[in-house]
């Protein structure tokens, strides 16, 4: 399973990264004589309201969502790791206020906080990146935060401070390690939450501006006024979401449990049986 | 038995008390008292000498290993280590101290960190305390210790979990023998072993110290255990030092009521005198360590307590060459 959806993403990644030479024509070429004409040879997903083939589109939309979606992942697992990690492991006073800050910032509903930080700085694609990333990095940052608070009582903790280990060396060689696992799972999470965000923002008109070729807008927008006349309008860009979001999540499960040190040790052994 | 007397002991530990808060209920968590887990706790250790600490669940001893180890903050009392005053250290100097005190913990199983092969974790304390030398350098010092514990030295690319807890108690001691240390404090370092391994990880640790000089610090419930290790013996109870003597003095006269009872429930290995024998102690009742207002700790459950026991706590007095707290046993 997790192999299967490993393939899809890479395979999105790479289409992602060929966009250019793949697509059949230019993302926003205008082709006013086939619009909305249903998949066929010469377009294979159809075309939209504009005749823009539908194909270009995607593929060429395949990059902004990942670019988006990895972009605000690492950036909120960044922010989740030093938030959680200075709070988990500092604890006490440190812990009080950040917590309370966290506490507070989650008590908004993200939608509205996101429509406000997007009319504010204004939509693009590194604004998005920006907010999202931000946003869901703080609410993130509890799971770190938990997680860190598990694994500093533990005794290999303990034993690094009695050994005459620092802070940092505890945090970085004893800490980190333990807590990959959830961190795994907070960045491929946050990954597919941020391609739908960014599409729900788009959708909305805040998020990465037309005519370029986001998900989001793709489903949004005036193709919204033609979907019934020309469902692939929907289905096509709607299908990509509903496939990367769920590969991403599937391989961070896996991803998890092949980093698990119990897996290393029992393949290593396996190679050398064969051996 | 103990080294000469002219010589310094490498560990004075004087009148330390560790206490912890006890809150109450409800988000103020308004202070309502505290437990004092250890209560004036006094003794010394040479090099080359072992000290057993024993006591039941609860009376202190790891946590008087903790605090020797300013792991846990002393609510009094000083602690010396190789001639420093190590009571009010900061954390940076601290942290070089450590160097020439380790420890190993009851559990090995959670003292390991999972995430490191084996030649890493022995590694760890080099690099800490900045002897790695160049990179050979600690790859070889890592196969002495390798070889110090008996294990092989193709164990180095191997997780913790690979290992039973035998072998990972072996680990966690060349881990603790990696920066020559002076001082060694084993926290029942063998109670979660099985009995045919805890004489091997017993037996090791009697060698290493006859090799390298090393005191040791040993606490354990388990007195056979003791006994066999320990150059003296102080029994623990409500977090008080009751009776500190040499190894055969303790086993074979104890003073201290409580010792006596603690001696009198090692089982014998011979059915007779097993069903003979009466154990004499009163009913068991919880060490009052919340309140140990007046009077003995013990009192409640001593058979020979007096009204003194009741009104007056005893405090550790010399008497032939040994401590004792009991008023059974006046000054000299």
């Amino acid at each position: 399973m997790g192999a299967i959806c490993g393939a899809v993403v890479l395979a999105f990644l790479l289409c992602a990264l060929l966009a250019d030479v793949l697509a059949p024509y230019g993302p926003n070429e205008i082709m006013p004589a086939s619009r909305l004409s249903p998949p066929s040879t010469a377009f294979p997903l159809g075309t939209d309201y504009l005749g823009r083939d539908m194909l270009s589109r995607i593929l060429h939309g395949a990059r902004l969502s990942l670019t988006v979606g990895l972009g605000a992942a690492a950036l909120a697992t960044l922010v989740a790791l030093v938030i959680g990690l200075s709070s988990g492991y500092f604890g006490k006073r440190i812990d009080l206020l950040t917590q309370r800050f966290v506490d507070a910032w989650m008590s908004f509903p993200d939608l509205i906080l996101l429509i406000a930080a997007v009319s504010i700085i204004g939509p693009g694609l590194v604004q998005v990146i920006l907010v999202l990333g931000i946003n869901s990095g703080i609410s993130g940052s509890r799971i770190v935060r938990g997680a860190v608070l598990a694994t500093r009582q533990s005794l290999y903790v303990h034993a690094a401070e009695a050994m005459g280990a620092g802070s940092l060396r505890i945090l970085v060689h004893y800490v980190l390690p333990n807590i990959a696992a959830p961190v795994i799972l907070l960045f491929t999470m946050r990954t597919g939450s941020a391609i739908l965000t960014e599409a729900a923002l788009s959708f909305l008109g805040l998020g990465i501006p037309p005519p370029a070729p986001s998900w989001g807008g793709m489903l949004g927008g005036t193709s919204r006024n033609f979907m019934y006349a020309a469902p692939w309008l929907a289905i096509v860009p709607g299908l990509c979401l509903l496939i990367v979001v769920f590969g991403i999540n599937v391989v961070g499960d896996s991803l998890r449990d092949v980093l698990d040190p119990h897996h290393m040790a029992s393949r290593r052994r396996r190679a050398a049986a064969r051996r | 038995m103990s080294t000469s007397t002219g010589e310094k002991p490498l560990l004075r530990v004087k009148d330390i008390s560790v206490a912890f808060p006890v809150t109450g209920r409800g988000i103020v968590r308004r202070r309502i008292g505290s437990v004092r887990a250890v209560d004036g706790v006094s003794f010394e250790l040479r090099q080359n000498e072992t000290l057993g600490l024993v006591g039941e669940t609860g009376s202190g001893k790891s946590t008087t290993a903790l605090a020797v180890l300013r792991m846990l903050d002393l609510s009094g009392g000083r602690i010396e280590f190789d001639g420093h005053d190590i009571t009010r250290l900061g954390r940076a100097r601290m942290r070089r101290l450590r160097r020439g005190m380790q420890m190993i913990f009851q559990d090995p199983f959670a003292s390991l960190n999972p995430r490191m092969r084996i030649g890493r974790i022995l590694e760890e304390p080099l690099v800490v305390h900045g002897l790695t030398g160049d990179g050979r350098g600690s790859a070889r010092r890592v196969d002495e210790l390798l070889e110090l514990v008996g294990l092989d030295s193709g164990t180095r690319d191997r997780f913790p979990h690979e290992f039973s807890g035998g072998q990972r108690q072996r680990i966690s001691i060349a881990r603790a023998l990696a920066v020559s240390p002076k001082l060694l404090i084993c926290d029942e370092p063998v109670s979660a072993l099985d009995v045919s391994i805890q004489a091997q990880i017993i037996n090791l640790l009697v060698d290493l110290k006859r090799r390298t000089g090393l005191a040791l610090l040993f606490i354990a419930h388990d007195l056979a255990l003791v006994r066999h290790i320990s150059d003296r013996v102080a029994v623990m109870y409500a977090g008080r030092i009751v009776e500190l003597a040499d190894r055969d003095a303790l086993y074979e006269r104890p003073l201290h009521p409580y010792t006596q009872a603690l001696l009198a429930a090692v089982p014998r290995p011979d059915p007779e005198v097993e069903t003979a024998r009466g154990i004499g102690l009163l009913p068991d009742e919880p060490p009052r360590s919340i309140d140990p207002a007046l009077g003995c700790p013990f009192s409640l459950r001593c058979p020979k307590a007096m009204d003194v026991c009741r009104c007056e706590t005893p405090p550790l007095r010399m008497r032939d060459a040994r401590a004792v707290a009991c008023h059974l046993y006046g000054p000299d």
